[in-house]
This record gives structure tokens, C-alpha cells and sequence, in this order.
């Protein structure tokens, strides 16, 4: 078959490597954007459930905002206005206007977009913790930090697992709105291959299926999870 | 290994509460309630449910904070204030925590950590909060487990034990903590009944080992056996307070006489 010799030499031999690299930007920025995202989450979950009034109110408006706006458009202003707002922060101190490095805006944006969801599955994930465990934890003298951190997070994890591989897989593929602001991900170096041999199909279907293994994969990680948890949480 | 700490001498008030006000919205649950508690004494509180002994019980470790009145343990004043709307708030959360620790608590639900196993659970607060060596925590949790006869289930998670087991586990996590004072908030009202016993059993032991313990509880014969000193409670006040002789034999409240003669009836 030699057409599919033909695609083989296109796509795997001249494209190989700036197809990995891309496929490796995504992931990277996809897992930035997850654990800032987590990050974000956690802190918003927290001050929605015993924060200051003033607080709340601060959460609240920032997840209702985030989650209002479109994505492509959040990222845009984010970018731009962002990137004007850093250079008119230095102007003040008389510095000159610095580059915005692509892969940090990137995991910046994705990460507040995804905290704002996080925010809410983790908050649920939380209230369905019986709140006797916690005042178990209170009643032995242990800090905040340490009931956060060994008693609250690990409980709640079951009930937000669920939420939290949603959230994966589509960030996976919004990484890919990314591109936008000319940043090479997997997705714009397959245009770029595209435009270049003009194999318009070839290109756009293997990066489909190259989506579709991550997302296999990831998957086959959420359930390994899953059945660790199972471990002590039975028919869960 | 002595199960509770051996800092205070016998007889040393462990426990001080003066003139305890509680209020939840309308309910006024506690309404002015003294109490005191020395090493080595198993001071039980029983009373009708609304009575306000497990509110009492739960100011001791401030997981309820009073409205007013005086909290010392092991002679340390409990530092509360006022915040701008009024409430009484805590003044050193950091003091609070301190305390706490030297306080066993067994709740009602058991409250075991259900990602954690049994010795996990036993462990913890000795090695994240009071900085015991991993190995030593280990070796003492395990001969806590033994001692409430749980030890061939210690790398099981709570969810697979049946709730006698949970709170025989919680009655040792709470001792690893080598507190001053157990207090047990109704030990054995979540349990179906044929579970009561090995429960009461583990608490009955330490009774006879000398451990200090605040014990709220339904079960009046149990309270009757054990004790040192009882109060009975009514509407948030203490009626009737003294040996277990004087409070069920011969009761100087007529409230507190029908109480208890309808509790053992029932039993």
C-alpha cells in the first residue's frame, strides 16, 4: 500500500519530532493548567466553606465570571490585557516592557479558567465529608494546615474524583484554544504541518487520534485511582 | 506503659468549669453549670436528651464554645473573648490546640478516618502532632490495639469493622494520644446492642486502671458500677450531683429519682 507508506513518511518521518514536541507542550500545559488549577480550587473551596464574608463574595465573582465567559475569549483578554497590564506595572517603575513568555500565560489562563470549576467540584467533594471526621481530627489538637492536608483532601477525593477527570479531559483538548496566541501545542503544529503539505486530512486525523490516546490513557490512570480508593471506601 | 499522662498527682483538679452558659439561638442549653474533674476520677453525666450534658462534655474541648464562664484544665486557663458582633470567640486557637491534644475524645459516631487503617488512625496525632518517632508510635499503637483486643485488625479500614470494633479503635487512638482525660460523648448509643458490651468492657478496664474519664452516657448500671462521682442533669443545670450511691440510691431530686427509676426499669 503505498499511499499509506506515503502518509507514514509524511506525518512520522518529516513531522515526527515537531508532532511529539507538540503532543509534549500539551501535556506540559495541561498539567500545569491541572495542578494550578487544583491549587486555585482548593483555596476557593475553602474560603466558600469558612471564609470571611469578603471573601466569599470575591470567589463567588470570580467563579460565576469564569465560567460566564467563553474560554477562547478569557484566554484573549487574559493574554492581551494581561500582558498590557504587566507592561504598565513596569512602566511605573520605569522598566522596560518584557516578553510574555507563551507557556507560562498559557498555564496561567488554563489554570484560572479551571480553578473556577475545580473550585465548585471540590467544594461539593467537601461538604460530603461527615463532618464528625473533621471534628475528630479538631478534637486531638491537630493544626488546620494538617486537617487540610491528611484528613480533608484525601476524604473528599472520592467524591470528586469523578469531576476532576472531567475537568482532565477537557482541559486536554482546551490547551488546545491555546494556540490562539500563536503558542505551538500539538494542535497548531498540525495546522502548520497541514498548511505545509497541504494533507489537510492526514494531519488533522492524526492528531485526532493522538488526542484520543491521551485521553485513553489518562482514563487507564483515573481508574487506577479509583480502585485505590475502593481499597477503603467499598462499592463506592 | 501508664495509659494516661502521670504529670498531675491524684487528686489534682484536671477539669475546672465555672458558671458555663451555652445558648443555641433560642435554647438556652446550658445555664450556668460548675464542674470539676480530678485525676483518676470517672465522673459520668447522664440526664434526659436535651439536657445539655454532651454541650457540657463537648466545652471541655471547646469544640462548643461557651457563651460565658471559666474553663481551666490541668490548671490552664482557657483564654475566650468577645469579637465585635458579640460572640464569644477563642483568643489563642494555638492554646486551644494545645489543650485538645492533652484531651481523649470518643465520639458517639466512632469519627474513625476512613482512608486511614486502624493502626494509621492510631498513629496519626502521635507522629503529625506530638512528634513521636514513627517506629515508637507504631509500637505503642499496636499494644493499644491489643489491649482493646483489636490488634489481628490492624491493617483493615474502618469501613470493613463492625461498630463495636470502630469504637474499640477509637477508644485506642484516643489513649495513644496519652491524654489527661478521656471523654467519651455517648460511646455506646450508635451500637446495636449485642455490640454494647465489648465496648463498655475496653471503658470498664480503664476505669479499674485509674485513668481520669468524663463519660456521657445512657447506660445507667454502667454509670452506676463505675463511676466515682455522677450528675444528673436538667435543663441545662446540674440537679443532683455526688456518689454513685447518693445520685441513684438516694437521690435528694424528685426529678432526678424518676429519671433514674424509669432508665433502669427500662434496662
Amino acid at each position: 500500500m503505498p499511499w499509506l507508506q506515503q502518509a507514514f513518511e509524511t506525518v512520522i518521518l518529516e513531522w515526527g519530532t515537531p508532532l511529539f514536541e507538540g503532543a509534549l507542550v500539551t501535556l506540559q500545559i495541561s498539567l500545569g493548567a491541572f495542578v494550578v488549577g487544583l491549587a486555585i480550587g482548593v483555596t476557593v473551596a475553602m474560603v466558600k466553606l469558612s471564609g470571611p464574608r469578603v471573601l466569599i463574595h470575591l470567589a463567588d465573582l470570580y467563579t460565576t465570571l469564569c465560567r460566564a465567559i467563553p474560554e477562547l475569549l478569557l484566554i484573549l483578554l487574559l493574554y492581551y490585557a494581561g500582558g498590557d497590564l504587566i507592561n504598565l506595572a513596569l512602566a511605573q517603575f520605569g522598566l522596560d516592557p518584557a516578553p510574555i513568555n507563551g507557556f507560562m500565560a498559557a498555564v496561567v489562563v488554563l489554570g484560572i479558567v479551571q480553578g473556577a470549576y475545580a473550585g465548585e467540584i471540590i467544594r461539593g467533594a467537601i461538604q460530603a465529608i461527615p463532618p464528625g471526621h473533621i471534628e475528630a481530627a479538631r478534637a486531638f489538637g491537630c493544626p488546620r494546615l494538617l486537617v487540610l492536608r491528611r484528613i480533608i483532601l484525601p476524604e473528599m477525593l472520592p467524591h470528586a474524583l469523578g469531576g476532576l477527570s472531567n475537568l482532565w479531559l477537557v482541559l486536554i483538548k482546551d490547551s488546545a484554544l491555546i494556540s490562539v496566541v500563536g503558542y505551538s501545542e500539538l494542535l497548531f503544529t498540525a495546522k502548520q504541518a497541514a498548511g505545509s503539505s497541504r494533507e489537510y486530512l492526514l494531519f488533522y486525523l492524526s492528531v485526532a487520534a493522538v488526542y484520543l490516546v491521551i485521553t485513553l490513557i489518562s482514563n487507564l490512570l483515573f481508574s487506577r485511582i479509583d480502585r485505590r480508593i475502593a481499597r477503603w471506601m467499598p462499592a463506592h | 506503659m501508664p495509659l494516661t499522662s502521670d504529670a498531675l498527682p491524684a487528686g489534682q483538679p484536671i477539669i475546672e468549669i465555672r458558671d458555663l452558659h451555652k445558648r443555641f439561638g433560642q435554647q438556652h442549653v446550658l445555664q450556668g453549670v460548675s464542674f470539676t474533674a480530678s485525676q483518676g476520677e470517672v465522673v459520668s453525666l447522664i440526664g434526659a436528651s436535651g439536657s445539655g450534658k454532651s454541650t457540657l462534655l463537648r466545652c471541655m474541648n471547646l469544640l462548643e464554645i461557651p457563651d460565658s464562664g471559666q474553663i481551666a484544665i490541668a490548671g490552664e486557663q482557657i483564654g475566650l473573648q468577645h469579637n465585635r458582633k458579640g460572640q464569644t470567640v477563642l483568643a489563642d486557637l494555638q492554646q486551644v490546640e494545645r489543650i485538645r491534644n492533652r484531651l481523649g475524645m470518643v465520639f458517639q459516631n466512632f469519627n474513625l478516618w476512613p482512608h486511614m487503617t486502624v493502626l494509621e488512625n492510631v498513629i496519626e496525632v502521635p507522629i503529625r502532632v506530638q512528634h513521636v518517632p514513627r517506629v515508637q508510635a507504631i509500637e505503642q499503637g499496636e499494644a493499644l490495639l491489643a489491649k482493646v483486643g483489636i490488634a489481628d485488625k490492624r491493617h483493615s479500614y474502618p469501613a470493613f469493622l463492625s461498630g463495636g470494633q470502630q469504637q474499640r479503635v477509637a477508644i485506642a487512638r484516643a489513649l495513644a494520644t496519652r491524654p489527661a482525660v478521656m471523654l467519651f460523648d455517648e460511646p455506646t448509643s450508635a451500637l446495636d446492642p449485642e455490640l454494647v458490651t465489648e465496648v463498655l468492657k475496653v471503658i470498664r478496664e480503664l476505669a479499674e486502671d485509674g485513668c481520669t474519664m468524663v463519660l456521657v452516657t445512657h447506660e445507667m448500671a454502667f454509670a452506676r458500677d463505675v463511676s466515682s462521682k455522677v450528675m444528673f442533669l436538667h435543663q441545662g443545670r446540674i440537679e443532683e450531683a455526688g456518689t454513685p450511691r447518693e445520685v441513684f440510691v438516694s437521690p435528694s431530686s424528685e426529678r432526678c429519682r424518676q429519671f433514674i427509676n424509669a432508665q433502669l426499669c427500662r434496662a
